[in-house]
């Protein structure tokens, strides 16, 4: 039977440190706290569960410790989770655990399937390579082979995410933070993946900046129909951006729902705080 | 034998001192010779005046003898010596196309004008331990007709002024600024080229191979550069009489000099420059290969910049001065009792602590 | 059981004049053998191996020299080239350590050699079935170019990810118009393995694919071999609309044998023009000698 979600994830956790049995009893927001009294390991997160509709943006919200970061980090493989299971229809038809998969597996799910773009740009980027050959790199990974149809493409991304044409053959490293967002976007987008992983895309630019990323990103969404998970620590940027909403904290998951009625009625007493402080 | 005041440093350094003239002096009460170390290991004087930044042959022979051998301890002894020495004159600039050469091969080239010429190397040679040199040795008598030593006149085309009649090689703006003197005047950085150079020059034969080594191996800008031209001769030393102000020789040294070409990888892409080569330049007292090339590699590597250990500046240019890193090595065998002291007060006190943190946390468990 | 005398008797030490045929000693002789045959049997894949010091210097041919002495029988006939060439120096001290130590005959035709160790050229008759080349390597590792540490060069081969590589290639034309690799050009091997064939230049690339003959790859500052196998495909890594070219010696011949499809050197004379010869100075013998029967 073919899934209907894009993306299924089940219990995803991470822990640092040696563990122990009372780990997750131990840590949560009804301790306030991230570590566990008994063995001092941090429980980052732990029993994220969701899944993710074809074309839909889920937000997830929470303070900085949260665990939201991590969980998307996680997701990516970046980091080696402790817990839980993760389903893409596009792997093996939502049937085999990514987590399960082989290092060359993981490199085609995270080359072609899923794209995760970073707060730092620099931690997805190569800045020393010109802005079109950070794009070429994702292309080349699901083997095109032409210089031509590469520049093309690139430019192409390159104009829908407002970077001038010109500087497609700078490297990023003299560009502004606001200019090497863009680029990161046209790169994670350039295969066209079905996830998009978003980690706090715009948190560290000017303010002005962020409206530009944040209706660059808004515009994608509409135009390309790409599944998304927004994380951020700003209400502001989910409520623009996401469907449905998760919010976060001490690592687990407190509140989740429509976004608009997280924030017209959050009913855990943090999700009400987070949504007061708003107003 | 319960504890005394220290006492006796006069009489324990020069006991250590007899002891070590002894083992100079040997058992038959004879150093070496220095003329013999001179002659038989020129290769060994040739560091030890290369890296103790002073042509005297004569002087580092007898500082080897007196190092028994330890190289870095002879340059040094060359070092000091050198301090003690005052300053005449300057030399005018020599233009090395002068030199009386005994010995210059060109990768770049099967042959160029002038050939290869391999002169005394071992490159081509098998390691295989001598065991008769123990038992005198065996000299083969030389079948071959060896060319003359004195091939003074320039018949060798450089390499570089080759290439750059061709355009391939930039022509060197004339700087009529006079160098800078690192033992003068500190190094500061950015630093301009001759200081880098001069530093280079002085340099541990072995540190900056190693470094030019990384370059190689990826941990620098370009994969392979190209040596052009390596020679090994004399060239003439000129000064400004001090009456007449003409220029006279007043001796020659012999060099060794190395150029190596590479390619620029950060070729501007706005630039509308025609591809060049890049020129980097090594040039040591006496017979010294590796360092010569060492020294034009790093040449280029500075100057390329970039991430690389080689291409950081301060990094190679600080470190690489043999004198200065043995001896601030080797001070650690210096007393450092009164910093121990601290240091051990310091761990006594937080273990202490720690200890008893841990006993009343394990108290209020129970 | 021998006694100790008698194991150091059949182990003579060279400081006393007798060598084991070709230098190195059965075991090591083995060793770099086992390597080889895992070397073959994963073509381009780069096999670590216990290198010796040699009594020649590290990065003047120590690896291409054990491969050649651990596969060296008395009825081999070896040639010994260096860019090329029989008669260059660098080809004579390794040439004389090969025969010293084994006394096999030498050759300077590629036709008659069953072993030739060469550094930086492939010969220009292409190998016999049964025929060996052995390639000198100073740096095994293609994608060194782009990741100086060992360790996560490694996990790139083990993975097939080659995407830097390709990006390289990229930034590349996008800087100077066209892929500018010149010697050493990366190909793939039996469409797994990226492998650097050593210095050779782009003219010698189209060679290395589907050959007769066996190519050996001896790294021994590295400490690596490698292998490409008869029959294997071996590809420059190109793009569509970049393809791969060689180099041109359009208009020139060579001034001994007149050949004009070689690859040449470029000379300088002493009245400063420039002539050009033959690489493969064997190659110009057999050429010249054939044009004077």
């Amino acid at each position: 039977m073919k899934a209907d979600w894009v993306l299924r994830v089940d219990g995803l956790g991470k822990r640092y440190g040696r563990g122990c049995s009372a780990c997750i009893q131990n840590t949560g927001p009804e301790q306030g706290t991230n570590s566990c009294s008994n063995c001092g390991s941090i429980v980052a997160c732990a029993n994220v569960s969701f899944d993710l509709l074809p074309g839909e943006t889920l937000g997830i919200v929470g303070e900085s410790g949260s665990g939201k970061s991590t969980a998307l980090r996680c997701l990516f493989m970046d980091e080696e989770s402790t817990w839980g299971n993760a389903y893409l229809a596009g792997f093996h038809n939502g049937e085999r655990d990514i987590f399960s998969a082989k290092l060359p597996e993981r490199r085609e799910i995270r080359a072609a399937q899923m794209g995760l773009a970073y707060q730092n740009p620099a931690m997805g980027l190569n800045l020393l390579i010109t802005a079109g050959g950070n794009i070429a790199e994702r292309l080349l990974n699901v083997r095109v082979r032409s210089v031509a149809e590469i520049r093309e493409r690139a430019s192409y991304l390159l104009t829908r995410t407002e970077v001038p044409r010109d500087r497609m053959d700078d490297i990023p490293a003299h560009f502004s933070g606001g200019m090497q967002q863009r680029v990161q976007l046209a790169k994670v987008m350039a295969n066209s993946p079905s996830v998009l992983l978003l980690d706090e895309l715009t948190t560290g630019l000017d303010v002005s900046v962020q409206a530009g990323v944040l209706d660059l990103v808004r515009e994608l969404q509409e135009q390309l129909g790409i599944a998304m998970v927004v994380v951020s620590h700003d209400l502001g940027v989910i409520r623009l951006l996401a469907g449905r909403t998760m919010v976060m904290k001490d690592g687990r998951v407190v509140e989740s729902g429509l976004t608009d009625q997280v924030l017209e009625d959050p009913h855990h007493p943090y999700s009400q705080l987070l949504v007061a402080s708003m107003t | 034998m319960g504890y005394t005041a220290m006492q006796g440093g006069l009489s324990s350094i020069k006991a250590a001192e007899h002891l070590v003239k002894a083992r100079v002096f040997g058992r038959e009460g004879r150093p070496l010779d220095p003329g013999e170390i001179g002659e038989k290991m020129s290769l060994g004087v040739d560091r030890v005046m290369s890296e103790g930044g002073l042509y005297d042959p004569a002087a580092a022979s007898v500082a080897l003898v007196q190092a028994e051998g330890d190289l870095h301890e002879a340059s040094f002894i060359v070092r000091a010596y050198r301090s003690t020495l005052p300053r005449i004159a300057y030399s005018i600039p020599t233009d090395t196309g002068e030199m009386r050469v005994l010995r210059r091969i060109t990768p770049a080239f099967q042959f160029a004008p002038g050939g290869q010429l391999l002169g005394s190397t071992r490159d081509y040679t098998q390691r295989l331990l001598d065991w008769t040199l123990a038992d005198g040795g065996i000299l083969e008598e030389e079948t071959q007709e060896q060319p003359s030593e004195e091939l003074d006149r320039p018949q060798f085309s450089r390499i570089a002024d080759i290439l750059r009649a061709e355009g391939l090689l930039p022509i060197p703006e004339e700087n009529p600024a006079d160098p800078d003197d690192i033992t003068r005047t500190p190094i500061v950085f950015p630093a301009s080229r001759s200081a880098k150079l001069q530093t280079l020059a002085r340099a541990e034969t072995g540190s900056i191979t190693a470094f030019a080594y990384s370059s190689m191996r990826g941990y620098g800008t370009f994969a392979h550069g190209t040596i052009a031209e390596l020679r090994v001769g004399a060239i003439p030393m000129r000064i400004s009489h001090p009456y007449t102000g003409q220029p006279v020789i007043v001796g020659e040294v012999q060099v060794t000099e190395a150029e190596e070409f590479t390619i620029s990888p950060h070729r501007s892409l706005s630039s509308e420059q025609i591809e060049q080569f890049a020129l980097g330049y090594g040039l040591v007292f006496g017979q010294n290969e590796r360092k010569a090339i060492s020294m034009a590699m790093l040449d280029r590597q500075l100057a390329e910049g970039g991430g690389a250990m080689a291409s950081q500046e301060e990094f190679v240019l600080m470190h690489i001065d043999g004198v200065e890193a043995t001896g601030f090595v080797e001070h650690l065998k210096l007393p450092h009792y009164v910093e121990f002291q601290s240091i051990l007060q310091g761990m006594r006190r937080r273990r202490d602590r720690d200890a008893a943190a841990n006993e009343s946390k394990e108290a209020s468990l129970v | 059981m021998s006694s100790v005398q008698e194991l150091v008797a059949e182990n003579v030490s060279p400081g006393h004049g007798a060598y084991n045929f070709g230098f190195l000693d059965e075991t090591t002789k083995r060793e770099v053998r086992r390597a080889l045959l895992k070397a073959v049997a994963l073509p381009g894949h780069q096999i670590p191996f216990g290198s010796r010091e040699m009594p020649v210097a590290r990065g003047w041919g120590t690896g291409g020299i054990q491969v050649t002495l651990s596969i060296l029988g008395p009825d081999d006939t070896v040639k010994v080239i260096d860019q090329g060439a029989d008669e260059g120096v660098n080809a004579w001290n390794i040439r004389r350590l090969i025969t010293d130590t084994s006394g096999v005959p030498t050759t300077t035709d590629s036709r008659e050699a069953s072993i030739i160790q060469t550094r930086h050229r492939i010969p220009e008759v292409p190998l016999r079935e049964g025929e060996v080349l052995v390639f000198q390597v100073p740096m095994p590792e293609p994608l060194r170019m782009v990741e100086p540490s060992e360790r996560k060069t490694r996990a790139m081969h083990a993975q097939a990810d080659y995407s830097r590589a390709w990006v390289h290639l990229y930034e590349d034309v996008v800087r100077r118009g066209e892929i500018s690799h010149a010697t050493g050009y990366p190909v793939m091997v039996a469409g797994r393995y990226l492998l650097s064939p050593s210095p050779i230049p782009r003219w010698d690339i189209p060679k290395l694919n589907m050959s007769e003959g066996i190519y050996l790859f001896g790294a021994g500052r590295e400490k690596r071999v490698y292998a490409i196998p008869p029959h294997t495909e071996v590809v420059p890594i190109d793009f569509e609309d970049h393809p791969f070219y060689v180099e041109s010696f359009a208009g020139r011949k060579c001034q001994k044998c007149g050949s004009e499809d070689v690859y040449m050197n470029e000379v300088i004379l002493d009245d400063g023009r420039h002539a050009f010869t033959c690489s493969d100075s064997g190659f110009c013998d057999s050429r010249t000698e054939g044009a004077g029967e």
